[in-house]
């Protein structure tokens, strides 16, 4: 779901008067960007997105034995899987200045190991981004 | 005089996990010493029945004020606050400066709100709520702790929407403080979606 969200809008970012400058630079470093999206159901998927059809330890070890940047993961119920698997090091949650009432659970069934603060930032909008790592981490 | 919620939550938004245990709220120094401060400007607390007792022994149980300095200084500004609790089941408040109430009255908070002389703190998650959807909340005071529970108690339960504003934020080590303003409106008008 995460990944059809971005597809939907990213690819033509660029090309959209609309847009914000910031989200015409984003477009194409989303659509130029190696993908992989994990999913049951479908079949093909553009914009350099590589599918698999289950999170497997081996394949993320792999992943993350190769060269290049970080690796950045999206969607609560697959970040659920990853952290149950003890696969994330990182976790960056940018806090809105919003009540919902009950909506969707970023961490519904995730159970973080602990976690130490290591940057904070307020932006304009008054959303602020909380930076964590694993505390077992230097 | 303004209505305020000061809660401690994981980065999952709960108070407590689900077999209600709050350990990992113990706060670091430097943090108890600025609630305390915080809780100052407080001259009444509103709690429900659990909020209360969890809180009343900074009263009835003279060893935690003499633990420290910081305890002691906590249990002097916290005493010399009002209480009320409201429940429908507590026969008897054990604290000086409390009244029980049997039921949650939002015209009678916006009188006492009204002719306060010092701040009024809301705690509770229910009451909270209460206070939310009455729209008598003004700022909430949150303590985001590094932990994440799962399946615990929200510390917000809220059928109302709304869009707050960030008025500070300062990270004590690993906890993050946030303080927000709650919009205001007219009695009776609905919370706008945000």
């Amino acid at each position: 779901v995460t990944w059809e969200l971005m597809a939907d809008y990213w690819p033509t970012a660029a090309g959209d008067p609309d847009a914000a400058p910031a989200e015409r630079e984003f477009g194409p470093i989303w659509t130029d960007k190696p993908k992989h999206l994990f999913s049951r159901t479908r079949r093909e998927a553009g914009w350099n997105t590589t599918i698999h059809r289950d999170v497997d330890r081996a394949l993320i070890d792999d992943l993350r034995a190769q060269p290049g940047g970080d690796m950045v993961l999206g969607g609560p119920d697959l970040a659920a899987t990853f952290a149950g698997l003890d696969l994330i090091d990182e976790y960056r949650i940018y806090v809105h200045p919003c009540l919902l009432g009950d909506g969707h659970r970023a961490f519904r069934s995730l159970t973080a190991g602990r976690l130490a603060l290591s940057e904070t930032q307020r932006f304009e909008n008054g959303v602020v981004l909380l930076h964590y790592r694993r505390a077992d981490q230097p | 005089v303004k209505l305020t919620t000061i809660n401690h939550i994981s980065l999952d938004g709960c108070i407590e996990d689900e077999q209600g245990r709050f350990d990992w709220t113990d706060p670091s120094a430097e943090l108890f010493t600025f609630i305390t401060d915080l809780v100052r400007s407080v001259g009444t607390y509103l709690y429900g029945r659990r909020q209360y007792e969890a809180m009343a022994v900074w009263e009835t149980d003279p060893a935690l004020a003499a633990a420290s300095a910081l305890t002691a200084e906590f249990a002097t500004v916290w005493q010399g606050a009002d209480k009320v609790v409201y429940s429908t089941t507590l026969e008897r408040t054990s604290t000086t400066n409390t009244r029980l109430e049997r039921r949650f009255d939002p015209d009678a908070v916006r009188d006492m709100k009204a002719s306060a002389t010092g701040d009024l703190t809301i705690a509770g998650p229910n009451l909270a709520a209460h206070a939310f959807d009455a729209g008598l909340v003004d700022e909430c005071h949150l303590f985001v702790h590094p932990v994440v529970v799962g399946r615990g108690k929200p510390a917000l339960s809220l059928d109302a929407q709304a869009r707050l504003e960030l008025l500070d934020q300062r990270p004590f080590d690993n906890v993050m403080y946030l303080r927000y303003r709650v919009p205001t409106r007219r009695a009776g008008e609905h919370r706008e979606n945000a």
